[in-house]
């Protein structure tokens, strides 16, 4: 009752839900009102409404989040080793290629990723040449599975063959490890689908001089800390998905010195130093493997609704979550990259989104933190507000800010982080990405870049499944 | 939002270029209708972002965009950082300023007069444009009062002490006594400021040795404003120090005697009574000039105040 | 002489504003000093030569505006003060609310207005009564636009409602007025003491309308929904903002307006207004008089007869008029003089539903038989509500008339077809048309119909033939759209602008009776 009597003593602080006419009609008044423009939660979908109110408030579900964040923003990812992938990754044997994105039979596999698969069998030895590798897949020789599910990413085709040298990341607040092959550099490589002599011949030569020179160089030290290269790069102007240069550039400082404590001859060191300074990328292949180790420690939660794993295979877009399945994707059409073309290609070039490197995304950089990255906005073909823009909605989805990975231009905010799929649904924003595109025929390369969202299918059938396996204990 | 530079101090420009991108350069310290304010960290500044039509100064950017800038007043705060975002973009909030194309502009006086002549014709017009247009309510109304003019009002407790000032200085026209005009009166820049702008602006350009005088007790004098007056007030006379003004000043004392009507009527629009009053200093400044002319002569180079015939 | 000095702490205000308010302030009675000046040293010097350096005066910096005055009167010197505190602060005022960023979620919403206290709603039907619950969950009052929201979420949400204390104004609730602001569509009425709780969005405006033409004022309005009184709501609404008003302080008479309840729910608010210690008038149109009066309520069996009967019980010794003035008899004979034999009927078409109730009340206690779509007596229902029969009264905002299209409120246009037919059948008499002006309306109801009204009438005119156009403007002299403007172009056209819907159907009934002889 007195509540009625404390309106009619307070002013009157109005938001209105729908016609804005209403609202026009009240700043005649002077009264003070927000405008609040309604559309229909997660499409008008009665089902999905259902889902949403029964776990939008509920507090397991956000204490659960709350955990699977505080992993997110306390993992420590350091780069500790290089080896050849058999070795290292788990399940990983002579016959077994991991591919990006969710899983995928060869038959539906796109061009770039065929290429890439055919490449690396020539690469392995186990074909001379095209028709022979096809025929070895056709025969079931190969099995493919997605790096996600190996503890392993890969930018665009994300092939990784059992001989291809991967990165070593070892989180070392929570002890798990994640993989990464060497970044090929631009122009024509294997993840783009290329497979000639030249991308073979720089494959060998990784395996062979590269990544023993940086064995030795990491041997040397205690580890190189990339949470911290991550923070500071931020702070210079990359997102650390699409634009690496000051991270790589940091990286090459912390790592030349133990390089030249190494025995190795002075033109070793040139080319093997050479190849980190000329590819301004090469941070996306250390940046990717570090918000996997501390993406995969959050997996796992039981209630947890954040998002632990984003990718694409260049047919199909797959999200993980937390509270759900190990092997649990949820997977809908990949989107076309709206943006940016190179000189002579058009839309019709373009193959549909691809790769692992969204993984950055969904650890709250790369797109997140374009705020901060006003250079990349020329780059996708947009305005620096629109970036602004862009990284602040993203706190509307998620669960927290990372005070770790703060944005300059949004005041030193902590950057966005922990995508919510309920806020998703909730409020019909979707996770914003930058990335480039990949030419849809194998080999050819990149042919611009862009802004994509994941569809918004992954996160309904997510919601759904959740509520299917949580609505008895739901609070 | 976005706004776009018109024009801006040549100064800032430079300043600027030499600062780190990504950095947080400054911050707000007020908002008024048409002009912000913003405190630099790294250096003793005050930078202004103004609207068109308002007079450019030093340190000033001004932009084209005027119904942007209202809305941006609205949601801009006292103390919200400002940042380099790019060699030629400042960004505050959600506003990004860019004035890559903006206009150079320099406060400073170009010309040097081949003679430091002030004649009759020049007083005697400017005198009669303040009395018929001048606005009476900062120091205006006090030099009327001396000169024995009739007046509207009467004065008010400020323009009272202005008037003994007048007269004191015109008795004893020392550093001591151009202090005492410092923080006196009415308004955001008080017009005994807006006054002493004018003044030296006088002095200044025709190398008379109040301005020496000025100069070589910079330090003393700069720190004496600091502590006496308005932050804008005090980076106002601090240009001025630096030989920068605003360029409605500069445009009337370059023009000598071919001062035009419609270079006197833009300082009507300055402030309240800021541009009338700096225009006072002005009058006052070259009467002091004139009569040291026609005290002793200046065609042997040396000013009368240091000749027996100096008559006061 | 009294004295005061007021110190503002980083003030941001341009020299303009200070130079205009010092001068303001000086012109003021009583006003023998007064300084608004930075707080430079100089000028506390002055300040201090006068006797008004304090020591809040003496610590201020060069950043801080002083506001000294010195006045003869204690009271000269409060009233200043207040001046220079309005012209000061209103400016801050107007830059906070100046954010114009639209929302897109409500913790969006409330992050940029904290402490907002109501949500109005106006979504699709569906969708309605969960925004309802989030808002009221987050404890703001809600007004319902809305309709098409079922039965028991209405139920769900006035109790939800009710447990908290907060008000669920709806669904379809089309007009309340709260703390002196209209909200949707609602007038710019007057403020007063009297207090009014409707079941119906235009009969709370045209009571409100009313009370304000015969001098008076609302304190508050709260709107149920057209569906409160139903039996399986029970009136919970009417029953919150009955006990709330008889709480409040500024109202001292409450009116309760709606079309008659159903028998259990009746009885459940008459019992209540036995608790009520403030005079309370029952508008229940149609209504048990005998049971109201039992209860210790005034009834009223029409809008303008409860606002009458309101304002009575707020003033006594009011007179109100209730007969025909002689300028109106006399208009009458003269229409009746230019009707044809044939010319028998009255034809209205109305916007707003519960006018058509109400004229369709008045007509028939005048002794004619009446037709309508919004009819609740069997004998009364149109069959065919797109062929007008006898007199024929239609609530053109009726759900039938308006599939899929706005509400004549907001398009008037829809009615203009319909005029057009009415003014050219032979046995239309009288045509009646009501405008409701105000917030939510149209921006310029007559200026929709004029045009359909001034061919038709040139037309009737060609032909020798005369119908009487009577209309009634539900506004009040300050609603937006400019009462006066849209009355005189009827009036050019020679249609009669009545005070009051009672008037209109009573005029009407006047002109066509004498013509059944």
């Amino acid at each position: 009752m007195s509540n009625i009597q404390n309106l009619f003593t307070q002013p009157l602080k109005v938001i209105n839900i729908g016609t804005s006419t209403f609202k026009k009609d009240l700043d005649l008044q002077q009264t003070e009102a927000v405008q609040y423009d309604w559309r229909p939660p997660a499409g008008g979908n009665i089902q999905l409404i259902e889902a949403l109110d029964m776990f939008i408030d509920s507090d397991l579900v956000q204490a659960a989040n709350e955990e699977a964040i505080k992993r997110i923003k306390d993992a420590h990812p350091f780069l500790i080793d290089i080896d050849q992938a058999k070795h290292v990754i788990p399940g990983m044997h002579e016959k077994k290629i991991l591919h990006s994105g969710p899983p995928i039979t060869w038959d539906k596999m796109c061009g770039p990723v065929r290429g890439a698969i055919i490449g690396a069998l020539m690469y392995e030895g186990l074909a001379k040449d095209e028709s022979e590798a096809i025929a070895l897949i056709e025969g079931g020789e190969i099995e493919f599975g997605p790096a996600n599910e190996h503890q392993a990413v890969g930018p665009m085709a994300g092939i990784i063959s059992p001989s291809m040298p991967v990165h070593v990341i070892e989180n070392r607040t929570h002890g798990n490890r994640a993989y990464c092959t060497v970044n090929e550099g631009l122009g024509k490589v294997l993840r783009f689908g290329a497979n000639s002599k030249e991308v073979l011949d720089r494959l060998k030569w990784i395996e062979t001089t590269f990544a023993p020179a940086l064995k030795k160089a990491l041997a040397l030290s205690d580890g190189i800390d990339l949470k911290s290269i991550t923070s500071q790069a931020l702070h210079m102007g990359d997102e650390c998905h699409n634009r690496n240069k000051a991270s790589t550039s940091l990286f090459y400082r912390e790592i030349i010195d133990y390089f030249l404590q190494t025995d190795l001859t002075q033109g070793e060191l040139r080319d093997v130093v050479g190849f980190i300074k000329n590819n301004e990328h090469y941070f996306l292949n250390l940046s990717m493997p570090a918000s996997k180790s501390a993406l995969d420690a959050a997996h796992g939660i039981p209630y947890s609704t954040v998002v632990t794993t984003m990718a694409r295979n260049g047919v199909e877009f797959g999200i993980r979550v937390s509270g759900l399945g190990e092997k649990e994707w949820f997977t809908a059409p990949a989107n076309f990259v709206k943006g940016l073309f190179f000189p002579g290609y058009t839309e019709d070039d373009a193959a549909p989104d691809l790769g692992d490197s969204t993984i950055t995304e969904t650890m709250g950089i790369g797109g997140f933190a374009m705020g901060g990255s006003p250079a990349i906005v020329q780059f996708v073909g947009g305005d620096v507000e629109d970036a602004i823009s862009y990284s602040e909605q993203m706190y509307e989805i998620t669960v927290g800010e990372n005070t770790n990975y703060s944005i300059p231009t949004l005041n030193f905010r902590g950057g966005a982080f922990g995508i919510d799929i309920r806020k998703v649904i909730e409020t019909n924003i979707l996770p914003v990405i930058n990335t480039g595109m990949a030419h849809k025929e194998a080999g050819v390369g990149q042919v611009g870049a862009g802004i994509v969202h994941p569809p918004k299918a992954c996160f309904e059938q997510a919601l759904l499944r959740f509520k299917e396996t949580y609505e008895e204990g739901a609070s | 939002m976005k706004l776009t530079g018109k024009q801006i101090d040549w100064g800032l420009k430079r300043f600027l270029l030499g600062q780190n991108i990504g950095q947080m350069i400054g911050q707000v310290v007020s908002v008024y209708q048409r002009v912000i304010n913003i405190q630099l960290t790294e250096a003793d500044r005050y930078v202004t972002l103004a609207k068109s039509q308002v007079v450019q100064t030093p340190d000033m950017i001004k932009i084209y965009e005027d119904d942007v800038f209202n809305d941006c007043v609205k949601h801009i705060n006292p103390s919200s950082h400002v940042y380099l975002i790019g060699y030629n973009t400042l960004m505050i909030e959600d506003v990004v300023i860019d004035f890559h194309h903006a206009e150079l502009w320099s406060g400073r006086f170009i010309r040097y007069p081949d003679h430091n002549e002030v004649t009759e014709q020049m007083i005697k017009s400017l005198k009669t444009f303040l009395i018929r247009k001048g606005r009476t309510q900062g120091i205006l109304g006090s030099y009327l009062a001396v000169i024995n003019q009739p007046l509207p009002d009467p004065l008010s407790l400020h323009q009272d002490a202005l008037k003994d000032r007048l007269m004191m200085f015109k008795q004893w026209p020392t550093l001591d006594v151009m202090k005492q005009f410092v923080g006196l009166g009415i308004g955001l820049t008080p017009s005994g400021d807006d006054f002493l702008l004018g003044l030296f602006s006088v002095f200044y350009y025709y190398h008379s040795s109040e301005w020496q005088l000025i100069i070589e007790y910079k330090d003393d004098l700069l720190q004496y404003m600091k502590e006496r007056t308005t932050p804008v007030s005090y980076h106002m006379l601090k240009q001025m120090i630096y030989s920068q003004t605003n360029d409605a000043l500069k445009t009337a004392i370059e023009s000598g005697s071919d001062m035009k009507l419609t270079d006197l009527e833009v300082f009507l629009h300055i402030g309240s009574t800021s541009g009338t009053d700096m225009l006072v200093g002005v009058l006052v400044g070259l009467e002091h000039m004139h009569r040291k002319t026609i005290q002793g002569g200046m065609s042997d180079g040396i000013e009368s105040d240091h000749r027996e015939e100096c008559l006061s | 002489m009294v004295s005061k000095v007021i110190i503002e702490k980083n003030a941001y205000h341009d020299s303009v504003t200070l130079m205009s308010l010092s001068g303001k302030v000086l012109s003021k009675e009583g006003v023998n000093e007064a300084v608004v000046s930075m707080a430079t040293a100089m000028n506390k010097e002055l300040l201090d030569n006068i006797g008004l350096l304090t020591e809040e005066a003496k610590t201020a910096t060069e950043n801080d505006l002083i506001i000294a005055v010195k006045a003869e009167t204690e009271a000269a010197l409060t009233d200043t003060m207040q001046f220079i505190d309005d012209a000061l602060n209103k400016k801050k005022t107007s830059k906070k609310t100046g954010q114009e960023k639209t929302t897109e979620t409500l913790p969006q919403a409330l992050d940029q207005l904290p402490d907002a206290n109501l949500a109005i709603i106006s979504v699709p039907g569906e969708y309605a009564a969960r925004e309802a619950r989030l808002a009221l969950n987050k404890g703001l009052h809600v007004m319902m636009f809305s309709d098409n929201v079922t039965i028991e979420d209405e139920r769900a949400l006035k109790e939800l409602g009710r447990d908290k204390g907060l008000l669920v104004m709806g669904p379809d609730c089309g007009t309340a007025m709260l703390n002196q602001t209209g909200l949707c569509f609602a007038n710019n009425v007057r403020q007063g003491g009297i207090g009014l709780v409707a079941a119906s969005g235009t009969g709370l405006q045209e009571v409100a309308v009313q009370i304000d033409r015969l001098g008076y004022g609302v304190s508050q309005a709260i709107g149920t929904g057209g569906r409160d009184l139903h039996k399986d709501i029970g009136g919970i609404m009417m029953l919150e903002g009955l006990r709330a008003l008889n709480e409040d302080d500024e109202t001292r008479v409450i009116a309760l307006i709606s079309k008659p309840p159903a028998k259990d729910v009746q009885d459940k608010i008459l019992a209540e207004v036995k608790n009520i210690t403030k005079p309370v008038i029952v508008g229940f149109l149609d209504g048990d008089k005998e049971a109201v009066e039992a209860s210790g309520a005034t009834f009223a069996s029409t809008l303008i007869e409860t606002a009458r009967q309101a304002v009575l019980a707020l003033d006594p010794s009011v007179t109100i008029e209730r007969e025909m003035g002689e300028t109106l008899t006399l208009f009458a004979e003269n229409e009746q003089a230019k009707l044809h034999g044939s010319q028998q009927y009255i034809r209205g078409l109305f916007c707003g539903g519960t006018l058509t109730s109400e004229a369709l009340s008045i007509l028939r206690s005048e002794g004619l038989a009446v037709k309508s779509n919004v009819a609740k007596r069997p004998e009364e229902k149109l069959d065919d509500i797109h062929a007008s029969t006898g007199h024929t009264l239609l609530d053109m905002g009726d759900d039938d008339f308006t599939k899929g299209k706005p509400h004549p409120m907001i398009e008037p246009s829809l009615r203009n077809e319909r005029i057009r037919e009415e003014l050219l059948n032979q046995e239309t008499a009288v045509l009646l048309l009501d405008f409701e002006l105000g917030y939510g309306a149209h921006d310029d109801p007559v200026g929709e119909s004029i045009g359909v009204l001034r061919e038709t009438l040139e037309e009737l005119n060609q032909q020798g033939r005369h119908v009487t156009v009577i209309s009634y403007m539900c506004a009040t002299k300050n609603d937006k759209q400019g009462y006066d403007n849209q009355v005189d172009r009827l009036s050019a056209l020679g249609v009669y602008v009545a005070s009051s819907n009672e008037e209109m159907s009573q005029l009407a009934a006047m002109i066509t009776k004498k013509e059944v002889k």
